[in-house]
């Protein structure tokens, strides 16, 4: 039983010295470096026939695409290879600062001097001596001594050496919590029509122990773009509403562009937008909804849509962006005029008014429960570092 | 009017290449054949011209376009050209190396954004949304001056590894055909730090260049954590993501790595300060890469 212990002992020793060891970490930081590099030179997420027709060279008799899939680097960044690099590097990280940067940490704070020598001369005399010792071998300025009876400490002033230790926290903080956002959180798209309520369904990606809130729904209840001039679009605003089960309103505000909605670690941010159809009336109250189809062309985002028209003939309204204006086309793609939303037509012996569009705005639903913890991480690591170059500069 | 200004841009920018051009001559010139101090430094007053001239293109694009003019490739280079020449001004007297390579590295940079970069990639794209945050602009400008930074300091180091002459025999064996991150380095290889070693004309020199290298890359290194930081913080705020690991990201991180690697070895005293320097000339490589990218 002793001898197990002394032996599992003797295991995590060697492990840890090769944890700290800067040799092995340096070795770690270049092996991390080539991973991530040719992370970057095969292109990474593409289905599987991008690979098939881009790396079917032949080497060692077997196609190239098939190495890739076995080693997995079209998910590099993903793989489990990966991640016991990251881990290896946080238990380096952690071990480095406990043994080494700590212990070192608390003895360039104090320094016991003169701990049993008892005085052979008067004490005035002896402590003169010490001063005189201690300001000869130290920078004064960073230096307080202090004697209590026949003892003198001396206290390290600057915390010089407090920078690789806050870099390293700050790093293992960092990683820890992005391993927390990669297990608990989800991301979800949605295309959620104006004035409609949607629930979270569309995950894009979610972590293995993370819980989609199943309560919560989304309404949109206004959509704006702001323009800075005819074609340039300057901000996307969407009015949106966070209902719970009972249609309660939980959180309340606008989305744009750079400006999430926050509500209990759930964000929500505005990504794109979409014309899902428009609303005609063909006078007496009868109103229709008619869908949209988006067109590609010359960089402008175009919708068109057909809606019919007496004697069996049908017309094409074509919407640019986001104006109010639309151009009409008959059948045959002949050009006929250019209507405006909310002012009635009489176009061929019809009758109608588009009376509004009905738009969908773009978001992208995101639950980060670790976002503190990386951003006190970030902020850790940039006050170590400055320390950290402080005291190299007094160093030198 | 638009060609005009451009036309006028280009004549402006043919002034401000000539003077790195003439300075960076002046300064190979000044290494090599004669080292007399003058009172009136021409190659420094070209520098100083240059770095006026594309100081006041970039606040020119600024008041025409009404927004930061780091927008592209070009105008992204053109502040890179302008940090190095910066640095290059502020240090050239204490090293004079630095003058020749500052200003040559400017030359080349000014030469390759308007000659060989093709003209529709100097024409201001306008921002998308997602473009238009602080952030974002605090990340560019902050990375393009640890980039200025960083490639000072590496150069600096590939220069020591070149001129230094204490790499023995035994050590490149032991670098070229040996794993050397497992071999112990030999301990008691004489240092010539300036206190314990004969105080040498040259190795005072030599030792100069490594420091101030030293002092680049740790203020680069603290300016491109700023820089990934600012970078993350503005991806978070505009799609949710602080990190995706898309190439840009990535060399970013292998750059960050590298240079991680080499304060390690740098700070260790035991270690000799060349494989430091190999590092840093390999992290040079590595950022020519990303600039290039």
């Amino acid at each position: 039983m002793v001898s197990i212990t002394l032996k599992t002992n003797r295991i995590f020793r060697s492990c840890l010295n090769l944890a700290t060891n800067l040799k092995f970490s340096i070795t770690l930081f270049i092996i991390i470096c080539i991973v991530s590099a040719i992370g970057t030179i095969i292109p990474q997420d593409k289905p599987k026939e991008f690979y098939m027709n881009t790396y079917s060279l032949k080497v060692l008799g077997m196609p190239l695409w098939k190495i890739i899939q076995l080693l997995s680097l079209e998910k590099i960044f993903y793989s489990n290879f990966y991640l016991i690099l990251l881990l290896c590097l946080s238990f380096s990280l952690f071990f480095c600062s406990l043994k080494s940067q700590f212990p070192y940490l608390r003895t360039s704070r104090i320094i016991k001097l003169n701990n049993n020598n008892p005085p052979t001369s008067p004490l005035h005399e002896s402590k003169k001596i010490k001063y005189n010792n201690i300001a000869s071998k130290n920078d004064s300025s960073c230096v307080q001594l202090v004697s209590q009876g026949y003892k003198i400490y001396t206290f390290d002033k600057n915390l010089d050496k407090a920078g690789p230790l806050l870099i390293h926290l700050s790093l293992i903080l960092i990683l820890l919590g992005s391993a927390i956002h990669a297990f608990n959180d989800f991301i979800a798209q949605e295309m959620i029509p104006i004035y409609e309520v949607s629930h979270i369904q569309n995950v894009i990606s979610s972590g293995r122990i993370s819980k989609i809130p199943q309560t919560i729904s989304l309404k949109a209840s206004a959509f704006t773009v702001e323009h800075e001039n005819e074609k340039v679009v300057k901000q996307f605003i969407t009015n949106l509403a966070m209902l719970n089960s009972k249609g309660e309103v939980l959180k309340q505000g606008l989305v744009s562009v750079n400006h999430p909605l926050v509500y209990k670690q759930v964000y929500i941010f505005q990504m794109d937008w979409k014309l899902f159809g428009i609303r005609v009336n063909y006078g007496k109250n009868k109103i229709y909804e008619f869908p949209v189809q988006k067109i590609e062309a010359n960089n402008e985002q175009q919708w068109s849509c057909t809606i019919p028209a007496k004697n069996q003939s049908k017309l094409i309204l074509i919407f640019k962006n986001m104006s109010d204006e639309f151009y009409v086309y008959d059948n045959n793609q002949n050009f006929l005029k250019i209507g405006k939303i909310n002012t009635p037509q009489l176009i061929r012996n019809t009758y109608f008014t588009v009376i509004s569009k009905i738009s969908g705005t773009g978001l992208q639903i995101k639950k980060d429960s670790s976002i503190n913890i990386v951003y006190t991480g970030f902020l850790l690591l940039i006050i170590g570092l400055v320390i950290n170059h402080k005291g190299s500069k007094k160093r030198t | 009017m638009e060609q005009y200004i451009l036309k006028l841009e280009n004549s402006i920018n043919i002034l401000a290449f000539l003077g790195a051009l003439v300075s960076s001559l002046f300064y190979w010139a000044k290494l090599t054949y004669y080292k007399q101090i003058q009172v009136f430094s021409l190659p420094k007053f070209c520098l100083i011209f240059s770095n006026c001239i594309i100081a006041g293109m970039l606040l020119e694009r600024c008041f025409r376009y009404s927004y930061f003019p780091l927008s592209n490739l070009y105008e992204s280079l053109l502040f890179l050209s302008w940090v190095l020449n910066i640095i290059t001004i502020i240090f050239v007297d204490k090293l004079s190396i630095i003058g020749a390579i500052g200003s040559s590295a400017v030359t080349l940079i000014i030469g390759y954004a308007n000659y060989i970069l093709p003209p529709s990639l100097r024409q201001t794209s306008i921002l998308a949304p997602a473009l238009r945050s602080n952030w974002l602009m605090m990340h560019v400008s902050v990375m393009i001056f640890s980039y200025g930074l960083l490639i000072m300091g590496a150069f600096l180091s590939l220069i020591y590894v070149i001129v230094n002459n204490n790499l023995s025999q035994k050590s490149l064996n032991r670098m070229f055909y040996l794993p050397s991150f497992y071999v112990d380095f030999d301990k008691n290889e004489p240092r010539n730090d300036i206190g314990t070693a004969t105080i040498n004309r040259n190795k005072l020199s030599y030792e100069t260049i490594e420091s101030l290298s030293y002092k680049f890359i740790s203020l680069g290194f603290i300016s491109l954590t700023l820089g990934i930081i600012s970078g993350s913080v503005w991806a978070n705020e505009a799609w949710g993501n602080y990190w995706s690991w898309d190439p840009k990201e990535t060399w970013a991180l292998i750059t960050w790595l590298v240079f991680a690697t080499y304060l390690h070895i740098r700070i260790n005293k035991k270690w000799n300060k060349i494989y430091a320097s190999l590092v840093a000339s390999l992290g040079l490589i590595v950022i020519c890469f990303v600039t290039w990218e």
